[in-house]
């Protein structure tokens, strides 16, 4: 519990899941450290609401305490692995609430689709993280906004292509289309991010 | 599905755009092991993972943390239960390998004689070398027989049976020793762990009685003298509203005095007004007064001085008069024997010529029916 906060890391060392998974504390406390900000911004982002976030995270971070889920390196790296528990975690959550009546908010209505960074370094960033955070801010501006958007209610509203289709009133084949050709991009450009 | 196909999907998968029965479809793929689709889902896997980087960063709220560790600390010391239950077992079955004769299977082999454990049933299965070592010993349990006598043909297979079980036992001894080992270490964390705990909810029982006693002393001591206070206070804000009201009371008879004064400067400034003088009767020798009348607005302001002392129950009345008298209010005196009085409603333009002022009964009567004190005319 002594570590300094490290908001903005992006990446995490595969040892420190591996510490953790032997029940070392301090491990724990580090890799909430490091990942904290990007998978509470994730889970706000997604759900909209700080509390709900938080409780989120709260289960996430004790999944991966308790060993109910381990992390499987074939699988991508420890960041992108939370990354994704945390991402499907969230959409389960969020299908929940609907399936239970509440109203689903839809952020893409009131917010830009992606929020593009400006640049500036934020309060919580860090001059590690800006790099990757410029060039994922970059990488999404440089998408046409169809793309983006599609991208957009896929990832953050676990919205399926056919379900994208429905909503926007395109073709299936387009909308496939448009979500392939926008992975196969940012894939391109983000490449360095992981390659380094 | 064709292969190409999985792989097209792997993109949507990762950007979470897949139909539940297409993604079904695809986690089988890959978990069937097919290396080209898990390679370029590690890809995409990573590009997803970067996404979030492209939202703006929001802080969780700042309890989080401790919240989190709290509750992962609250099951490890939950734990306990379940792994002493485990460490218990493991060290009868150690104790058991090591000490059990029961039943005893004495296997002479030279000049060392073995004692094998006895096999409970259900025994967890821990390592191939163990069970061998049980098989082995079953094996040895048959060739014994009942009357213990050993062929001659069959001790050097014997003596290498024994050979095993000793390297056999002594690893398993040696594999329970260390899962013990790390068990204890585990159980020795714990526990330090729960007298930190222990130490700190002590620490914090003795800030609660101390909280609880402050709280006590300040409910004997404090409060009442807090209370007395409160009462004085309370007693000195009654005494400053009484004094409030009764300064404005004081201020709206100063107002009330004022404004006939003010009244008079405007009049003064006003182009029209028309000044006349009172002369005192016969009935008020030593009185006179002063009329300032502003015809255009019906305003006449009266200043009279050395006016005889109204009897109780009287009052002075201001008449105009154009061709029979008109009333323009009632009034007194102050204690100087002053008279001011202002009249607002009279008819303007009314052609008034003269002014009168006489004693009447309080309230005023509609003609004059006293002494006239005063008159004069414009």
């Amino acid at each position: 519990m002594d570590s300094s906060p490290n908001p903005a890391v992006t990446s995490l060392d595969a040892d420190l899941l591996a510490r953790v998974a032997r029940g070392d504390r301090g491990a724990f406390s580090q890799l909430y450290d490091q990942s904290n900000a990007l998978l509470f911004s994730l889970a706000f982002r997604i759900l909209g609401d700080r509390e709900a976030a938080a409780d989120l995270l709260q289960d996430v971070y004790l999944e991966v305490w308790n060993k109910r889920v381990r992390y499987d390196a074939e699988r991508g790296s420890p960041m992108a692995w939370m990354v994704t528990m945390t991402r499907s975690r969230a959409i389960d959550r969020l299908r929940s609430r609907a399936a239970k009546g509440h109203g689903v908010t839809d952020p893409i209505d009131n917010s830009p689709a992606i929020q593009l960074t400006d640049g500036n370094p934020g309060p919580l960033e860090t001059s590690a993280g800006n790099e990757t955070r410029s060039l994922v801010g970059k990488a999404l501006a440089e998408l046409p906004e169809a793309q983006r958007k599609a991208i957009e209610l896929a990832f953050y509203q676990g919205l399926s292509h056919s379900e994208i289709a429905a909503k926007l009133n395109e073709p299936l084949g387009t909308v496939k289309t448009r979500i392939k050709l926008s992975m196969d991009k940012l894939r391109m450009v983000l490449r360095p991010c992981w390659e380094q | 599905m064709a292969h190409e196909e999985f792989e097209q999907n792997v993109a949507l998968y990762t950007a979470g755009a897949l139909d539940p029965l297409e993604r079904q479809a695809l986690e089988a793929h890959l978990a069937e092991g097919c290396q080209l689709c898990l390679a370029t889902l590690r890809e995409y896997q990573e590009t997803a993972g970067l996404l979030p980087h492209g939202l703006p960063l929001t802080a969780p709220p700042p309890a989080l943390k401790g919240r989190i560790e709290t509750a992962a600390l609250a099951q490890v010391l939950a734990q306990p239960a379940v792994t002493n239950t485990d460490a218990t077992l493991r060290t009868a079955d150690v104790d058991a390998t090591l000490r059990t004769p029961d039943p005893p299977v004495v296997v002479p082999s030279g000049d060392v004689t073995i004692r094998l454990p006895s096999q409970p049933a259900g025994t967890p299965v821990y390592d191939a070398t163990v069970r061998m070592t049980h098989q082995q010993a079953a094996q040895a349990k048959a060739v014994s027989g009942p009357s213990r006598q050993w062929p001659r043909f069959a001790r050097p297979a014997l003596a290498a049976a024994s050979v095993a079980l000793v390297l056999g036992i002594g690893l398993y001894a040696y594999s329970l020793k260390s899962k013990l080992a790390a068990e204890i270490a585990h159980r020795q964390a714990i526990e330090t762990a729960l007298q930190q705990h222990t130490l700190l909810a002590g620490v914090l029982r003795q800030k609660l009685t101390q909280a609880q006693q402050d709280l006590v002393e300040f409910k004997q001591r404090t409060l009442p003298a807090l209370q007395d206070q409160v009462a004085q206070r309370e007693m000195d804000i009654e005494r400053l509203r009484t004094q409030v009201t009764q300064k404005e009371q004081e201020l709206v008879v100063l107002y009330k005095t004022a404004s006939p004064k003010d009244e008079m400067l405007a009049m003064l400034q006003s182009a029209n007004v028309r000044v006349l003088s009172l002369a005192g009767t016969d009935a008020a020798k030593s009185a006179g007064g002063l009329v300032l009348y502003d015809p255009e607005r019906g305003k006449a302001f009266l200043y009279a001085f050395n006016m005889p002392a109204l009897p109780r129950g009287k009052v002075y009345q201001l008449w105009t008069i154009t061709t029979k008298p008109v009333s323009a209010g009632t009034f007194s005196a102050d204690t100087g024997r002053k008279c001011r009085h202002l009249a607002h409603s009279l008819p303007a333009k009314s052609g008034i010529t003269k002014f009168a002022v006489s004693v009447e009964p309080e309230g005023g009567k509609p003609q004059p029916t006293g002494a006239i004190y005063l008159h004069g005319s414009l």
